[in-house]
């Protein structure tokens, strides 16, 4: 089993380059770990509920959600972690070096906004989602094409 | 005014990783704030990327590890380790890293443990300040610090590099030009190319170089001012005052702590004062006294006072 921290938002920067490359967005994974990884208290709703804080006062609200995943290792996740190194059209982009260039934060994105009501009303309540490989596949989508991520099957 | 500080801890923190907190602090930070991550003992293996931020020379990110939690000028498995298989990467204008351990163990060539990316891509007027970086990989072409990118200033103080010893890797490198980058009293051991800079434009002080194949490569390259440097290989060390051909005396190479002994005749005492811009070395110990070349500044082990004799009573 591994959880994924999702960044819930979409946040902007007034220069355009940055704001593709550098910014998160609603739906990217910001990290992936093993089943029973001790988040910190602005990361995971229920950790600021545990150390006896109102719920009602997270700080994380609006911003992060776990997704945890049952039976999946944290190494298949991991290229969710990855970053976009082609251009929309799919073209590679390589530094004279040869080392990739970032052409956006995550090359992966979970489409928050299709989930199922439900689904949503959860992730609002308690900050995380626990479901299935096969009942997140529809849902974890390439962002320059929308293909679904394979990955975790 | 306000300093947001959050911890980053395995347990107990804010958050349980770096890059969690670049995401979950990524903002505008307004003039007179700061942005600061106080990291805690922990293996973090998430790389690292700062970018999609606004900042100022008075609106800063500051990452660091609190004195209880900072190395001490050895590589410490019981205080805070970036280790990472990707470069991490700074984007960012106005980024302090201070006191942290990183490694990189990358499976492809041409990756950066600290990578300062400047020009069109900011990266200017970053510090990182008393860090200990160090290689694991065996592929060519890896970099301990490097700062890339034209016309930006970005300052590396008081840095143990080392290991970056395959062929084209480097230990702290500023490229591009109009670079006008400070390396100032770090220490780089067992790297092909110690400190590299490709243009006449950045500073070198106080910076030593052992058991590289070229400990200062580009010499000529290396802009006035630069001084007092050492080197164990033959016309090396560049600027003035510069000491070459040396034999520098460590606690334990072989283990990699690269502290000055009391027998060193190579950079004790050999160094020139910078106190009008920071008085400490990697141990975050005041420097004092003639300045030491290097990241460390030999200090004495504290004594106990005078010996007292036990008495005989007859």
């Amino acid at each position: 089993m591994c959880e994924l921290l999702i960044f819930a938002k979409n946040n902007t920067h007034l220069d355009s380059e940055k704001d593709r490359r550098g910014c998160y967005k609603r739906g990217m994974p910001v990290v992936v770990f093993e089943d029973g990884h001790t988040w910190g208290r602005e990361e995971s709703k229920q950790q600021w509920i545990a150390e006896g804080n109102p719920a009602a006062d997270w700080p994380g609200q609006g911003r992060f959600v776990l997704l945890k995943l049952p039976g999946v290792p944290a190494a298949k996740a991991q290229a969710l972690l990855d970053h976009q190194t082609e251009d929309d059209a799919g073209t590679p982009l390589l530094n004279p070096d040869g080392s990739p260039i970032t052409f956006r934060r995550r090359r992966w994105q979970l489409s928050v906004d299709s989930t199922p009501l439900a689904v949503r009303n959860t992730l609002d309540s308690t900050g995380e989602y626990t479901t299935t490989v096969s009942a997140i596949r529809n849902y974890m989508k390439r962002l320059r094409d929308n293909a679904q991520f394979t990955g975790l099957d | 005014m306000a300093d947001t500080v959050k911890t980053v801890k395995s347990s107990g923190g804010d958050y349980s990783s770096l890059s969690g907190w670049e995401a979950g602090q990524q903002k505008v930070i307004s003039a007179g704030d700061t942005e600061q991550a106080e990291c805690y003992s922990f293996s973090d293996t998430t790389q690292l990327v700062i970018d999609g931020w606004t900042t100022a020379v008075d609106a800063y990110i500051r990452i660091y590890t609190p004195g209880t939690e900072r190395h001490d000028g050895k590589w410490n498995t019981s205080k805070y380790r970036l280790e990472t298989t990707a470069s991490n990467s700074i984007l960012e204008d106005y980024t302090r890293i201070e006191g942290l351990q990183v490694s990189i163990n990358a499976s492809a060539t041409f990756r950066y443990a600290v990578n300062f990316v400047g020009a069109a891509n900011n990266a200017d007027g970053n510090l990182i300040d008393g860090c200990i970086v160090k290689n694991l990989s065996a592929q060519t072409d890896q970099e301990g610090i490097r700062i890339i990118g034209a016309s930006v200033q970005n300052t590396v103080r008081n840095c143990l590099v080392y290991d970056f010893n395959t062929t084209g890797s480097v230990g702290i490198s500023a490229s591009m030009a109009s670079n006008t980058s400070r390396m100032d009293n770090c220490t780089v051991y067992n790297c092909t190319l110690g400190y590299d800079t490709g243009y006449l434009d950045t500073i070198i002080r106080n910076c030593l170089a052992d058991s590289c194949t070229d400990g200062f490569a580009g010499v000529s390259n290396f802009e006035t001012g630069s001084s007092n440097n050492a080197s164990s290989l033959a016309s090396d060390a560049p600027g003035t005052s510069s000491r070459n051909s040396q034999t520098f005396t460590f606690v334990d190479a072989t283990n990699r702590d690269l502290h000055l002994t009391s027998s060193d005749a190579g950079a004790r005492d050999y160094g020139i004062d910078l106190s009008a811009t920071f008085t400490t070395d990697i141990d975050g110990v005041t420097r004092s006294g003639t300045w030491d070349i290097g990241a460390d500044e030999y200090v004495a082990a504290a004594g106990g006072g005078p010996v007292l004799m036990p008495q005989i009573l007859l």
